[in-house]
């Protein structure tokens, strides 16, 4: 049995502490690498990170890419979303195709 | 680019030998690419069009949260939700496809919901609860499908690089020197026979 968590700020982590999942308050720079450092220690599968709070992390979590677990899932928080999930999926088409073809087809129709 | 090897008979055959495997690898690998591509080009699609719906329901979970936050004092929400009740867990279970080990995410929820009393708490905690409760699943799924295409684009670049490697680099050079092998023995091969008729010519002179 593995543990779902979320790191998000106040509004966005409410929400979803009542349904059991373990979350993680964060405002800062130091208490979200904190977060993370914990979800890491812990056997969590999936964590769900604000785009926000992953933008502070982001270079943090790229030196430990190669861990299968924990899945990080971006979610926007409660102010909406900055877009950093769609860029993170037109970067992995980048990755395999050589170019963006999905989300450039968006913006011409 | 030639090998740096020598022109004699058994690297000729060695050579040719390593150039039949070589092509072998590279039609398997290039077949592997495209059988990639293909699942990751059906993939993403979804994928996509998964991620803005998720998106879109959670903003409304948020919504109908902030609609509850409003009509209950901050304490009182606070207590309402300080100890959950409902326990979630999270089962692995791999699945194989090609040479990628993907995760598939399936979601255990325990216990009941609703962490209060349902006198000192609004029907609109219910409600945002529910929705919460609703888009949990989706956001697993999520989760594994966008696991499962990162390190589908991870193998199609490995792959595509042995494939480039093998097709741009290895072969060519491979054919080069056999060419060039196969040259120099028939270079040989002719020597001797203008010797041996030189030689001819000058015992039948005598």
């Amino acid at each position: 049995m593995y543990k779902i968590g979320l790191i998000g700020d106040r509004d966005t982590t409410m929400g979803f502490r009542a349904l059991g999942l373990a979350t993680f308050e964060v405002s800062g720079q130091s208490d979200t690498e904190q977060a993370v450092m914990e979800v890491m220690r812990d056997n969590f599968a999936v964590v769900l990170i604000t785009e926000r709070a992953y933008a502070r992390v982001a270079q943090m979590l790229h030196e430990h890419r190669d861990r299968a677990f924990p899945v990080y899932s971006l979610i926007p928080d409660n102010q909406g979303s900055i877009g950093l999930g769609q860029k993170r999926l037109s970067k992995m088409i980048e990755r395999a195709i050589g170019v963006d073809i999905l989300f450039k087809e968006v913006g011409k129709n | 680019m030639n090998l740096r090897i020598n022109p004699t008979r058994m690297e000729l055959l060695r050579l040719k030998k390593r150039v039949r495997v070589a092509k072998r690898g590279h039609k398997l690998l290039k077949d592997k690419r495209d059988e990639l591509m293909k699942r990751f080009m059906a993939l993403i699609r979804d994928v996509k069009n998964m991620r803005l719906t998720v998106e879109k329901r959670l903003m409304e979970a948020y919504r109908s949260f902030l609609v509850a936050r409003a009509v209950m004092s901050p304490e009182v929400l606070e207590e309402a939700i300080m100890f959950p009740t409902q326990q979630v867990a999270i089962n692995i279970n791999e699945v194989r496809m090609m040479s990628i080990i993907a995760p598939v995410f399936t979601l255990q929820q325990e216990g009941a919901m609703y962490s209060y009393g349902l006198a000192s708490s609004s029907s609109d905690l219910d409600a945002a609860l529910d929705t919460f409760s609703a888009v949990l699943p989706l956001l697993v799924e999520l989760a594994s499908v966008e696991r499962s295409l990162d390190l589908l684009a991870e193998e199609i670049e490995k792959t595509r690089r042995r494939v480039n490697a093998l097709e741009y680099v290895l072969i060519p050079n491979l054919e080069k020197t056999v060419k060039s092998i196969a040259m120099k023995l028939s270079e040989q091969e002719r020597a001797a026979i203008t010797r041996l008729m030189k030689i001819k010519d000058v015992v039948r002179a005598k």
